[in-house]
């Protein structure tokens, strides 16, 4: 099992520093969420961890090796990235994109192979996109193009899998769909999934660790039931919240306060008082 | 959207089909003109070459025009198909590097300031100008933090393009007496480009045809966008480098032979993504056929529009391209 760690990781663009050094182990065969507040440095963190983004100072390590010294090649039958929001070519069909997941495992001289057919196919199936691959991408719903995507990075064939966001702009069912996707890929195939989320309730119902990034840094990691506060989040995202737990998951919870219609009762009358 | 082509074999059957079109407009272009010359005389020409027969004369330099268009015509269109992937802009055309000023700036300063005549010599001055003024847009391009950038590449190959474009327009106008000279070049023209001439320009301009199909695969990768592109493993700034050297080498050859012949490299390969998709396996192919059949149909209408004398195939692309052009954009424009 590939084994994903960052040293001293210093990021940024041109001048400015988004994350300063930071340290951080992904645990094997989970799922790892990252949450934090917008341009907090989340999918920053996510996309050099990608080495899609080169570190001002530190490493990321791959196995034993730093990513600065592996072939970008040799890192892509590793480890995959969906980045956030990606627009396919125009008249691309799903067979065409998954397809292109296997480019990693190419060459001049090595083309097409049974073995790579068989991990589109593959992967079109853990996707359930296989009635789907004649189609062209942009013809497809949000929620069928995400998944869609993913075939592309699983037809990859790797052990670890970086989402960015991959439920933005999805309504909740499709949100639902694509996160139990990832939970199955990691229950079933053992993956590595490490994802950038902004639905904290999505986060704790689905990840084994979560990875809290705030001022430059983690502000704390952990299991989601130990990470959850109404202290945290109100520290990392600056939001007074109550958390209670999951009527279904008994996962943490969190209920923002804020304005908003109330229905009339004696319980939410006290509430009212807190806020004041 | 979908294609006219949808399947491999339909493809395949559409590229022969364009060949088989390409061939026929090859076959008409030797044969028509002002002096019709009979087919038996090609075969004649063509194994028993005679220089003091006219006919003969007339062939060799008609199949030398009909090559210098399909080279041209191709060279243009597979650039063009290049840039419009690199950039993902529907409207990008090889002149966009600046290449087309830059050619043109250098010959007219060779032709004001050093004299200079021998077409071969200006077609080595024109392929090096527009080196350098790809070279420059490149450059620009590349300034800044997050490698080359399309919206980069453009703004500088515009202001290049201003730059050279005044400062050639000022020559002229101190020395009227070359005016004469550089329009037909300003025009665009395949004419009076025997094999001889293209000789040294033909291996650099073929060979990047060639490995332009090489570029097929990771070009197909790169359209879907550099983090798309790096995470599959892809070297996207040594991918981007070696597209843009091809395309200048394409482009850059095209302009100093024939001069500024416009649209082709712009509309071929819309046609070509309307018939077989984005896939560059088969796009690139239908940019040199087709690229190369639209061209040479150009010069031979150029020949008879305005008889007995003829139009410059520039002004002919032009008019044929304009419209089309304003399609593009306007359907271009409500796609997005």
């Amino acid at each position: 099992m590939t084994f994903l760690q960052a040293h001293d990781l210093t990021l940024g663009y041109q001048d400015a520093v988004v994350i300063d050094d930071l340290d951080l182990t992904l645990p094997t065969g989970e799922i790892t969420v990252f949450v934090g507040a917008n341009g907090c440095g989340k999918s920053t963190l996510l996309r050099s961890l990608a080495r899609l983004l080169k570190p001002k100072a530190g490493e990321v390590m791959l196995e034993n090796q730093s990513m600065n010294e592996m072939a970008t090649k040799d890192i892509a039958k590793q480890l995959a990235i969906l980045p956030q929001g990606p627009v396919a070519p125009e008249g691309l069909t799903v067979w065409q994109l998954v397809k292109q997941g296997r480019y990693p495992h190419q060459s001049l001289l090595q083309q097409w192979s049974k073995q790579d057919e068989a991990f589109v196919k593959q992967a079109l199936k853990a996707t359930q996109t296989e009635q789907l691959a004649d189609r062209t991408v942009h013809s497809l719903s949000g929620g069928q193009r995400q998944r869609v995507w993913i075939a592309m990075t699983l037809a990859q064939n790797t052990d670890i899998l970086l989402l960015d966001e991959p439920t933005t702009y999805l309504d909740m069912a499709h949100q639902i769909e694509i996160l139990d996707l990832c939970f199955d890929l990691n229950e079933t195939e053992g993956r590595t999934v490490v994802m950038v989320l902004h639905d904290l309730n999505m986060a704790a119902r689905y990840a084994h660790k979560i990875v809290a990034v705030k001022d430059k840094t983690i502000y704390t990691e952990g299991r989601p039931e130990d990470v959850i506060t109404s202290d945290m989040v109100k520290y990392v995202f600056g939001m007074e919240s109550k958390i209670i737990d999951d009527p279904l998951f008994g996962s943490p919870m969190c209920v923002p306060y804020g304005k908003g219609r109330k229905k009339k009762k004696p319980a939410a009358e006290k509430e009212i008082a807190y806020v004041n | 959207m979908t294609h006219l082509f949808s399947s491999s074999q339909g493809k395949a059957l559409g590229l022969v089909i364009s060949c088989c079109l390409l061939l026929v407009s090859f076959f008409l272009s030797v044969r028509l003109g002002q002096v019709s010359v009979p087919g038996t005389m090609m075969i004649d020409a063509m194994f028993r070459f005679d220089e003091n027969s006219a006919d003969h004369v007339i062939i060799y330099e008609r199949f030398s025009r009909a090559v210098t268009a399909a080279l041209i015509g191709s060279s243009l269109a597979v650039s063009g198909g290049l840039l419009q992937s690199l950039t993902r802009n529907p409207l990008a055309s090889p002149g966009i590097f600046g290449i087309n000023a830059g050619a043109l700036f250098f010959v007219v300063f060779s032709v004001v300031f050093l004299s200079l005549s021998s077409l071969p010599t200006l077609i080595w001055i024109a392929f090096g100008g527009a080196g350098i003024a790809a070279a420059l847009v490149l450059f620009l391009g590349l300034m800044g933090a997050d490698g080359l950038s399309p919206i980069r590449v453009v703004l500088a190959g515009t202001a290049v393009t201003a730059l050279f474009t005044s400062l050639t327009q000022g020559m002229l106008v101190v020395n009227e007496a070359n005016l004469d000279q550089m329009l037909l070049w300003m025009a665009g023209t395949v004419s009076g480009r025997t094999i001889d001439v293209l000789l040294p320009v033909l291996p650099l301009m073929i060979g990047a045809l060639f490995c332009s199909f090489l570029l097929a695969k990771p070009v197909n990768i790169l359209v879907s966008g550099d983090d798309i592109a790096k995470g599959l493993g892809q070297k996207t700034v040594v991918v981007k480098l070696i597209l843009v050297l091809i395309a200048v080498l394409l482009a850059g050859g095209s302009v100093a032979i024939g001069g500024m012949i416009g649209f082709i490299g712009l509309i071929v390969p819309h046609i070509a993504r309307t018939l077989v998709g984005n896939d560059h396996y088969w796009l690139l192919p239908y940019c040199v056929s087709l690229g190369a059949g639209l061209l040479i149909l150009a010069d031979i209408i150029a020949r008879f529009i305005i008889s007995p004398q003829e139009m410059p195939i520039g002004i002919m692309t032009a008019l044929i391209g304009a419209p089309f052009f304003i399609y593009i954009a306007r359907k271009g424009f409500r796609g997005e």
